[in-house]
């Protein structure tokens, strides 16, 4: 296990997952003239599938929080802003002409007002069973049938497996030891990431082994105490996903039972840049590719 | 009972303090054991131990104590046996406080979270305090008081929640009283503080015991009625701030502690500061090992603040019958006594054309796609009408059925400050929604609002069925209806704890919205708010004999049980119809009955129609705002109604002799 030293860890991944996002994935498929579908997205996993596949949206929602929960790549300025997913505004949702309207069951109580204003491609990714990068495919494939881009979504998932592969045989190289993936709630608790997680899937194509084993809901995550994580597999590094709340850091520097938690105490503990956990394929690449450049640095 | 009382008092506080001890001991006996062996290296389970378990101990006395404390200082300087920080709103200003500096001001909570907290407390007590010593310090006003302030609290802090980032919801639920320890920090911090306001308690055992006596008396003894007072309350309320900025709202303990030490014979002052706090540390303690054994590895997610709350308010269900409140009459201004000369029809039809016009212009003027703001003609308007006229005519129905149930429901309590809310059926509602939610896969809008309806009937069937033992006397049925809206809110804080995403689809409907509502259920609504109404005007004769006392409604041969049970199974009904479309929280039951008293529609039919006319009207403006403050994002029309409403209700009220 090579230790990530957490003073270090920041900065350096920030400018490591700008240099590996220009050569592995802000080179998308090639993106084609605007005779292509008006579409809209209410979710951000499919949108950001969308994209992949060459299709920018013209209306997203929650599109103000896109540069905090899913980075990459950016959403071009001109995307309408939907509002609120649960609250989406039918209005302007309806006034942008959409051809094809993209939904998850989350939103299905508002399916029948949806399909007054276009037909409605509802795709589960996050479900009690299965798993969601399995899904994620799925529906990237069912997307890009549905937008006349089957080849497209085709070589965008052959492109994801290579890249899987290739952080795998990194991985494999480097022989880091397991990752607990959190999300800080408060300073006393924090969201982990475990058997039905993307997160957790991304870590099976890659080889890299997730430290927490514990249950968790559908989307993959558990409410957690901080200090269960010491539970985690011996030689676990634990990884906060950002965003971090403002007082977690200066009050966890104070934190005896943080101190010695055995991972944060052999300072095995970083921090690494916001990705979506509950995305689709995009988000399970950024993540893959950030966490593979955390655990591989010290081996350059 | 002389000599059983002293005796009832260790009995019971052993009952509590026993089974904590002994679920605590089974959880950390084995670990306690070896403490005195030393290990080599990191010891997971004794640091545990040390820096979460025992603290969290510590926290749950200590808490406990205060809360108890807190309460007995409110019910002593206020008379008033209802009082506590949660039912005064002290402790929900506290959090807001708490939210509001979270979000906007990260910086002030690094060094001064006590202090946020008590100025949030600060401003939500004198808010209360303020009507409160207009109103003679009335025991339900003030109660009520409270919990408008309580519910404005939670109002704004559900917008804030709404208003960012969804992922960041647990944070705020964090809020709701999790006793989770990692350091001796919050113990040690909590000790000192109460401490000193324990001390400053003890100094006032004898003047506030004074103020038992009647002012009279009190003030031929040479007590400074007032500053005893003041200083009491102060006290109660810094004891609230501090325990809410060291673990969030912890529901209840504060009222059912005192009340459990004087059932328990706890008759005199001095007796009451010792046993309640220690019923109060009993009561936190048992509760935390109960959750702690019940949640297992879970139990860092369980707020112990919404399990006590789960506890505490049957148990003031319970208590309920055994008070002695008695059926206080205030004098009520809208005595037929006081009737002016008559200009009702103008006013009506005043009333009518506004509601006319208002609702036309939300449906012509909204935001484009632009965001700019535009009148719609021609074709824009022929998109734009499918989306606006059912909200618009969803508003009118809504406000209208709120505000009759509001009449109907102040006039039967003879007390203004009454409104649907706290009959708990909206919870009921909110409850039924939940339940749906959570158990089906992807509810459909028709599976979520019948869920939504049956809830709201199972607690009308629960009101109704504790209402009878009372005769119908109406504070009693508003004051279960209080305990059962917190009962459902605990339980439904408790489904939110859990940190699914489903529970932000709960929160956006708790704050109220017609979002997303087609013509046809929007034409339901209406239809059914004109027939509620129409029921209302002709049962309004009722309305103009029952505040004039149960005495005077039977010498006019008024079958006054019959009679009140009709009247609350109809406010019941326009209360689970109107809240179905607006959810719980907005405060259009209340405001909408007080505007049309100020219109000077006082006889029961004129104020039933002004007020149903008002009351849509209100929610229609409320729905514009909420469609185009924020645009394209959404605020629910519920919950502007509450922000402007609970403001002016409050002035209102205050006003008010």
């Amino acid at each position: 296990m090579a230790p990530v030293r957490p003073a270090l860890s920041r900065r350096a991944f920030v400018l490591a997952g700008a240099a590996s996002a220009a050569s592995a994935i802000a080179a998308p498929l090639p993106v084609r003239a605007s005779e292509g579908p008006r579409l809209v997205s209410l979710d951000y996993g499919l949108a950001n599938t969308a994209m992949a596949l060459g299709v920018t949206p013209v209306g997203v929602a929650a599109a103000a929080g896109w540069s905090k929960w899913v980075v990459e790549p950016p959403l071009p300025a001109n995307v309408a802003d939907l509002g609120m997913d649960r609250l989406i505004n039918l209005e302007r949702l309806a006034a942008l002409k959409p051809n094809l309207i993209l939904a998850t069951p989350y939103v299905a109580s508002l399916r029948s007002r949806l399909e007054d204003i276009a037909p409605v491609l509802s795709l589960t990714i996050y479900a009690p069973d299965g798993e969601p990068l399995e899904r994620a495919y799925a529906a990237t494939r069912t997307l890009g049938d549905r937008l006349d881009r089957r080849a497209d979504a085709d070589a965008y998932l052959a492109k994801a497996d290579a890249e899987f592969a290739d952080w795998r045989t990194r991985i494999a190289k480097a022989r880091p030891g397991p990752v607990v993936l959190i999300n800080f709630m408060d300073a006393r608790h924090a969201r982990v990431y475990g058997a039905h997680a993307l997160f957790q899937n991304a870590l099976d194509r890659i080889g890299l082994k997730n430290g927490w084993t514990g249950p968790t809901n559908f989307w993959g995550f558990q409410t957690i105490g901080l200090e269960q994580l010491a539970q985690a597999e011996p030689g676990s590094t634990i990884v906060a996903i950002e965003p971090i709340p403002p007082d977690v850091e200066p009050t966890l520097a104070e934190s005896p039972l943080w101190n010695r938690l055995p991972a944060v105490a052999a300072g095995r503990y970083a921090e690494l840049p916001g990705a979506l956990a509950y995305g689709a394929v995009p988000s399970a690449l950024r993540f893959a590719r950030l966490i593979t450049d955390l655990t591989t640095a010290a081996h350059g | 009972m002389t000599h059983t009382a002293p005796l009832r008092l260790p009995v019971i506080a052993l009952l509590l303090f026993l089974p904590a001890a002994a679920l605590s001991l089974a959880h950390l006996g084995p670990e306690l054991a070896h403490l005195g062996t030393a290990t080599d290296g990191f010891d997971i389970d004794r640091l545990v131990l040390l820096y979460s378990d025992l603290p969290r101990l510590a926290t749950a006395l200590l808490a406990g104590a205060g809360l108890g404390l807190s309460g007995v200082l409110l019910q002593q300087v206020l008379r008033n046996p209802l009082a506590s920080p949660t039912t005064l709103g002290l402790s929900a200003g506290a959090e807001l406080a708490l939210a509001l500096a979270t979000l906007y001001a990260p910086g002030l909570l690094m060094f001064g979270r006590d202090a946020v907290a008590l100025l949030g407390s600060l401003v939500a007590g004198l808010a209360v305090f303020a009507i409160g010593t207009r109103r003679n310090f009335a025991p339900v006003a003030l109660v009520l008081a409270g919990l408008i302030v309580s519910l404005y609290g939670k109002a704004l802090s559900s917008l804030l929640i709404l208003l960012h980032d969804h992922y960041l919801m647990s944070l705020f639920i964090w809020g709701a009283g999790s006793l989770h320890q990692q350091d001796w920090s919050i113990p040690l911090a909590l000790l000192p503080r109460l401490a000193v306001l324990a001390l400053a308690a003890a100094l006032l055992i004898r003047p506030l015991g004074l103020l038992t006596l009647s002012d009279e008396q009190a003030q031929a003894l040479g007590l400074k009625i007032a500053l005893v007072r003041w200083g009491g309350a102060a006290i109660a309320l810094a004891l609230a701030a501090v325990i809410t900025s060291a673990v969030g709202v912890i529901g209840f303990v504060g009222l059912v502690a005192p009340t459990i030490a004087r059932i328990a014979g706890a008759r005199r002052l001095s007796s009451q500061i010792l046993w309640a706090p220690a019923i109060g540390a009993g009561l936190l303690w048992l509760t935390d090992a109960v959750v702690n054994m019940a949640a297992g590895p879970l139990a860092a997610f369980l707020p112990t603040g919404a399990v006590t709350a789960v506890f505490g308010s049957p148990l003031l269900l319970l208590l309920l019958p055994r008070l002695k409140i008695g059926d206080r009459r205030e004098p009520l201004p809208t005595a037929v006594a006081r009737v002016r000369r008559a200009k009702g029809p103008l006013v009506l039809i005043l009333a009518t054309l506004a509601l006319v016009a208002i609702a036309g212009l939300a449906i012509l003027i909204g935001r484009g796609t632009d965001g700019g703001w535009v009148l719609a003609t021609g074709d824009a308007l022929s998109t734009v009408l499918p989306w606006r006229i059912p909200r618009v005519l969803a508003a009118i129905a809504a406000g209208g059925m709120l505000a009759v149930a509001g009449v109907i429901l102040q006039r039967l309590t003879a007390n203004e400050m009454v409104s649907p809310e706290v009959i708990g059926v909206s919870a009921g509602a909110t409850m039924g929604l939940a339940a749906a939610l959570f158990l089906t896969a992807a509810p459909t809008l028709t599976t979520e609002l019948s869920a939504a309806a049956a809830g709201a009937a199972l607690v009308l069937v629960a009101v109704l069925a504790m209402g009878r033992r009372s005769g119908f006397a109406p504070e009693r049925v508003v004051l279960a209806g209080i305990a059962l809206t917190a009962l459902l809110d605990a339980l439904i804080g408790l489904v939110s704890a859990s940190g699914d995403p489903r529970a932000l689809q709960l929160l956006s409907w708790i704050s109220g919205t017609t979002y997303g509502m087609e013509l046809r259920p929007a034409l339901v609504s209406l239809a059914l708010a004109a027939g509620l109404t129409g029921v209302a005007c002709f049962v309004a004769r009722w309305l103009d004999i029952l505040p004039l006392g149960t005495a005077t409604a039977r010498a006019v041969g008024v079958a006054v049980s019959p009679v009140r049970l009709a009247l609350l199974a109809l406010a019941v009904g326009l209360t689970a119809a109107g809240t179905l479309v607006v959810g719980p929280l907005s405060f259009v039951g209340l405001m909408a009955p007080h505007v049309a008293r100020e219109l000077g529609l006082r006889r029961a039919l004129p104020q039933i129609i002004g007020a149903a006319l008002c009351g849509a009207t209100i929610m229609v403006v409320a729905d514009f705002v909420g469609r185009n403050a924020g645009f394209p994002y959404e605020l629910p029309a519920g919950l502007v109604s509450a922000l402007v409403g609970a403001p002016v209700l409050l002035l209102l009220l205050r006003r008010r002799q």
